[in-house]
């Protein structure tokens, strides 16, 4: 056996291979230290085997150990012994023995979604402790677990969670349709497979809700929704959503019930500030400056007296400011983040104001502009809104108050076609048997 | 190819940018209030003043900068687009909320200036309308001292954001184009004038359906303005026992019938609420019904006074006409009859005057 | 589910401003305007609450297949095409029209017609092009975001303290003149929300609850819409304004708040309105012609079928061309024999679905006999 599998592992150097012989029974041995637990290997095999001398003793252990089974195929060696697993051969027959080097025994702390006073918990990036996590806050029987391995090279594993009872059929068979197309070499992020899952690749906004806490999936899955989790990646996959869901901070649930109702239509006017500022501020400056009260208009007015452009490139310029400040604020290490902050924010947003290359009131719009956008709870969803509010600010170059509020019009339109994996993206609740209905309606309806 | 393409459609796009009627603010100039004057020349009847709001980086008392433009012209239309090459930016009439009218304009004629106001889509209809004194040119001109925003003195006078005085009777664009037009109902106008350091509205002028016909002074202003538009946050005035009496008003209902004789009469009835504002007597609760009774009788009198002063001037402000229509459902026979008796109709003013407290002592 | 239905119905009831329906009202105020109206909450009382009554008895299907289902197939496929083409197409075409005009002279009056309205034609082809359950959708969050402004709106418009209830009373006086049609036919345009019955009713499987909405609604809309430009701007300078509404709008101020003028709320609330009216209209006028093409009476696609919107963009051309034939007087007549068109096909549409509702009764009937 040894041979064989170095020879088809081209004889790695970090492969350990023994033959080990306690008197009466003689053993092959042979697994990545690196990817091992070697202290388990000491305890579950290496122990009983220097200890229990009568074979049947020994066979007894091998039939009831729970981590034990036989390889009889040689072609999956390899592939075993990449996942973490040990073979030895004993009396001609290949078992094998999973113990995989466990990176991760507690969980994460939550660093995206982060709530005040709800659980601190989040997913790590081992799939096992994931589904426990996941377990303990569900514990129903009904908590179906599907494995699927996805990916030619990485060969990650996905895992589907759903409530058999709850889930709603339609949508798992369209899930298991999808993930049975996925043609993908490396899969590294669930990212990439909301991308793969998602079918067209110019949708504008995100019909998978990505996450990293344990409690939303459990909730999620209480609605039957159907989550997913990949080996190596801290965040699952929900599936379908509507925008509600994106909309939805876990704080929401745990909170005083009417200060989270009003963060919860906070968020709406937040989300519809930053998508519609920086084009109303182009609309009413350079079309429909009566729209406003004339107080406001000769102040906004005087504001702009002094910057020698039209109002589009003011609006560029300070959207690509703020869009480059978090981006480098993002990528830069955490010591230096802060510099870019007070650099970019205070002393260029100040100075670029007094040299009057942008009027003040602007400043204040990008501003009211970026924090809105903070308040959105969902990353992916916050980078659709980032995007989508340039497409108004073009429309109100060309059509000014009117193009902005047809487009707004023309963005529900778009969402309401959208389509979560069958289910409407945008609308408001609908009972399930009239889901039902219009489902078996679909193209043959007789009455 | 097609990003190429893209693109060249996106440069094209912004090359018709101007036919989309895309303007800065900055190069625009507000009118935030506009006065036409009668001249009295046949060549050029019109003189229109435009008061601009400059707009400025610092904002303060008194800062409020404007430049004030003015011509001569045969009509209004002409004279503003005259004015258009006076100055280096376009006009913008959208926030023009104010429109002052000459003394010898409303003595004229007002047909003219209305047509242009009811053509003009930028006209606000919720401007407000004054006639000013003396001549709608010399108000626009002055400066009130206080004022921090070009013209913001004007919309804080007549609208209801800044001071509620009973003297000020506001009157908007669309309640003129209304009253100029309507059966039995006709139109009044506020008189502005300049003191020095700020603007004076306490008199008001009424109007036939072309021009004035009576200007009332001070003292009729609140009569009406309580009578007409039930004005509270009045008050009125008395001497009781030797002494000046004035009660605050805080609430007023008003009831209009007429009958249906051959001379109509037109019963006006009010009810007063109000509180003693100032009197050197002290009110005790026996007193009160006398001071009440004393107070109604000399307010209907006055406004009894007002009312046939109105009807000799031939004017119907109140609308009386127009509520004899509706309260008879009347047709055009009704209206012709009333047209007839008009000058002779007789007015009976009753109120009821009530006096919830006389203030913190007695 | 029933407030579906109620949707049509309220911005239905709003659109008739873009109809040149007050102007057409005021126009005949004292010529029996007032008498027209009463007669057509009478009119429109008994065909919604029948249409619906008779869409009730056939649960989850479309005009379209009801007809299919009792008339040969030439009969059936011309209402369709007459339904489509005549009654529902050139209503979008028209509102189009006007609300582009209105918001073209309030909004940028320096604009090139045609670019403004490749603005909204642009958005109503792409959103009457959606699937019918899409559709739907839309009208729900649409309404949901217009209903503030609407309140607000029309508790300005009741309560201002500018109104002249004398005005108001007196033109109510000429009730006693004999109705005339114009006003009963235009009357009815307030209440035909429940039209749109002809498509959605299938995604209507349930018995529709509430429905003296409908002619609530109905009356109330015609109230206002009748009466409160008459309050502002009385009873003779009423007839003097082509845009009756938007000036009426205009005369309203909010004292408190960024805008200053009613008029703009008023504009931006409609472009909204518009927009779902134009959406329905041609939507439906697409699914007709496709029912007659090729018997399709799908409600869910999720990717939209290319014949949707070839027809949708033929009919976005179409709004060109109308735009290019028409001034704002000739607009006006239009509207005006649309509207009575629309009333016939409306009374036609009610005797044709009673004749439905019985033949439907006998087939019952004759099926259990033969049980």
């Amino acid at each position: 056996m040894i041979e064989q599998i170095r020879k088809e592992l081209q004889d790695p150097s970090d492969l350990y291979t023994n033959v080990l012989d306690n008197g009466t029974l003689r053993m092959e041995l042979c697994f990545f230290p690196y990817l091992c637990d070697q202290g388990l290997i000491n305890t579950e095999l290496i122990e009983p085997f220097t200890y229990r001398f009568h074979p049947d003793a020994f066979n007894r252990f091998l039939v009831s150990h729970p981590c034990l089974d036989k390889a009889e195929d040689p072609k999956g060696w390899t592939n075993l012994l990449l996942k973490g697993a040990l073979l030895f051969k004993l009396e001609g027959t290949v078992y094998r023995l999973e113990v995989p080097r466990k990176l991760h025994d507690k969980p994460d702390s939550v660093q995206i979604e982060n709530t005040l006073q709800g659980p601190q918990s989040a997913l790590t990036e081992d799939v096992d402790m994931n589904i426990s996590l996941v377990r303990v806050r569900y514990n129903e029987p009904t908590l179906s677990v599907e494995r699927h391995v996805l990916g030619e090279a990485s060969k990650s594993r996905v895992v589907l969670l759903y409530d058999v009872e709850r889930v709603n059929r339609e949508v798992l068979e369209l899930v298991n349709e999808r993930l049975a197309q996925v043609k993908v070499n490396m899969l590294r992020a669930t990212g990439q497979l909301m991308k793969e899952l998602s079918g067209k690749r110019h949708k504008l906004f995100p019909i998978i809700l990505q996450t990293e806490r344990p409690d939303r999936i459990a909730t999620m899955i209480e609605r039957g929704k159907v989550a997913m989790l990949l080996d190596g990646s801290r965040f699952g996959l929900i599936l379908p959503v509507r925008l509600f869901d994106f909309m939805h901070a876990m704080d929401d649930d745990y909170e005083f019930h009417w200060m989270s109702k009003f963060l919860l239509i906070l968020r709406y006017v937040a989300m519809t500030l930053t998508i519609t500022l920086p084009a109303l501020y182009i609309a009413i400056v350079s079309y429909n400056p009566e729209v406003l009260r004339v107080q406001l208009t000769l102040s906004i007015a005087g504001s702009r007296v002094v910057v020698p452009y039209p109002s589009f490139i003011e609006v560029f310029i300070m959207l690509f400011m703020i869009e480059a400040l978090i981006e480098a604020s993002l990528r830069l290490p955490r010591s230096i983040g802060s510099t870019a902050t007070t650099v970019g924010g205070l002393i260029l947003g100040q100075s670029i104001q007094q040299a009057g290359l942008v009027s003040s009131i602007m400043i204040i719009v990008t501003s009211v502009v970026a924090i809105s956008n903070f308040v959105i709870p969902n990353n992916g969803f916050g980078y659709s809104i980032r995007f989508v509010k340039y497409v108004f600010v073009v429309i109100s170059i060309f059509y000014g108050l009117l193009g902005v509020v047809v487009l707004f019009f023309s963005l529900v339109v778009y969402w309401c076609n959208l389509r979560s994996f069958g289910q409407p993206y945008l609308s408001f609740f609908r009972p399930r048997e009239e889901a039902s209905v219009h489902r078996a309606g679909n193209g043959a309806n007789e009455g | 190819m097609k990003k190429v393409a893209f693109l060249l459609l996106a440069l094209s796009c912004c090359a018709f940018l101007g036919s989309c009627g895309f303007k800065d603010i900055d190069k625009r100039f507000f009118v935030v209030a506009m006065g036409i004057d009668y001249t009295g020349k046949t060549e050029t009847p019109y003189l229109v003043t435009l008061r601009l709001a400059i707009p400025a980086t610092k904002i303060g008392e008194g800062l409020a900068e404007s430049q004030v433009e003015q011509l001569e012209a045969p009509s209004i239309a002409e004279a503003v687009r005259n004015l258009k090459s006076h100055v280096d930016k376009e006009l913008d009439f959208g926030q023009c909320r104010v429109f002052l009218f000459g003394q010898s304009l409303i003595k004229h004629s007002m047909e003219e200036p209305l047509s242009w106001l009811g053509r003009r889509r930028d006209i606000q209809l919720i401007s407000y309308l004054a006639t000013a004194e003396p001549s709608a040119n010399k108000v626009l001109k002055a400066n009130p001292t206080t004022e921090r925003i070009a013209g913001n003195a004007f919309f804080l006078t007549f609208g209801k954001e800044g001071t509620i005085s009973p003297y000020t009777v506001t009157e908007y664009l669309f309640d003129s184009f209304r009253r100029f037009k309507e059966k039995g109902l006709d139109p009044y106008l506020p008189t502005i004038r300049f003191d020095g350091n700020s603007y004076v509205v306490e008199h008001l002028a009424l109007l036939n359906k072309t021009k004035q016909q009576l200007m009332l002074n001070r003292r009729e202003t609140l009569l009406f303005n309580l009578s007409a538009n039930a004005f509270a946050k009045s008050g009125i005035a008395v001497n009781y026992e030797g002494k000046r009496l004035v009660l605050y008003i805080s609430k007023v209902s008003k009831q209009v019938r007429i009958t249906k004789d051959n001379v109509p009469t037109v019963h006006l009835r009010l009810k007063i609420q109000g509180m003693v504002e100032q009197t050197a007597v002290t009110l005790m609760n026996r007193n009160i019904p006398q001071v009440e009774k004393l107070l109604e009788n000399h307010f209907n009198a006055n406004t009894e006074r007002l009312l046939a002063k109105i009807r000799d001037a031939g004017v119907d402000p109140y609308g009386f006409g127009l509520h004899y229509l509706a309260q008879y459902f009347g047709d055009e026979q009704d209206w012709k009859h009333w047209r007839e008796v008009y000058p002779q109709v007789k007015f009976d003013v009753t109120s009821r005057v009530v006096i919830d407290s006389t203030g913190l002592i007695r | 589910m029933s407030r579906y239905l109620y949707y049509h119905v309220l911005y239905v009831g709003m659109i008739n401003i873009m109809m040149f329906v007050p102007y057409l009202l005021v126009r005949d105020r004292f010529e029996g305007a007032i008498s027209g109206m009463l007669v057509a909450v009478g009119i429109s009382t008994a065909l919604s609450l029948g249409i619906v009554a008779c869409f009730g008895r056939f649960p989850g299907m479309g005009f379209p297949e009801i007809n299919d289902l009792y008339l040969p197939r030439w009969l059936w496929s011309f209402n369709l095409l007459f339904g489509g083409l005549c009654v529902w197409l050139p209503a979008g075409i028209i509102v189009i029209y006007s609300y582009a005009e209105t918001s073209r002279l309030f909004f940028y009056p320096d604009m090139n017609p045609y670019v403004n309205l490749f603005l909204l034609a642009g958005a109503s082809v792409w959103a009457s092009s959606r699937s019918t359950r899409t559709v739907q959708f839309i009208q729900e969050i649409a309404m949901i975001v217009i209903t503030p402004m609407l309140i607000l709106f029309l508790i300005k418009a009741m309560f201002d303290d500018n109104m002249d209830w004398d005005a108001i009373r007196y033109v109510a006086g000429y009730v006693r003149k004999p109705p005339s049609f114009v006003a009963i036919a235009s009357g009815t345009f307030l209440f035909s929300g429940y039209m749109n019955l002809v498509i959605s009713n299938r995604l209507h499987v349930k018995r529709i609850r509430f429905r003296w909405i409908i002619p609530v609604f109905g009356t109330l809309f015609l109230a206002i819409t009748f009466f409160v430009p008459i309050g502002f701007h009385g009873t003779q300078g009423v007839e003097d304004y082509v845009y009756l509404w938007s000036m009426t709008a205009d005369s309203m101020a909010l004292d408190y708040g960024f805008i200053n003028r009613v008029l703009y709320v008023f504009l931006l609330m409609f472009t909204g309105i518009s927009l779902l009216f134009i959406m329905n209209t041609w939507h439906t006028a697409i699914l007709f012609v496709r029912y007659a093409l090729n018997r399709y009476k799908g409600v869910e696609e999720e990717s939209v079928s290319g014949l949707n919107v070839w027809m949708s963009a033929a009919i976005g051309i179409l709004a060109f061309v109308y735009m290019s034939c028409m001034n704002p007087e000739r607009n006006q007549l239009m509207s005006q024999l649309w509207i009575i068109i629309r009333f016939f096909a409306e009374i036609a549409t009610l005797f044709l679905m009673v004749y439905f509702v019985r033949k439907r009764i006998k087939q019952t009937e004759k099926e259990k006999a033969l049980e």
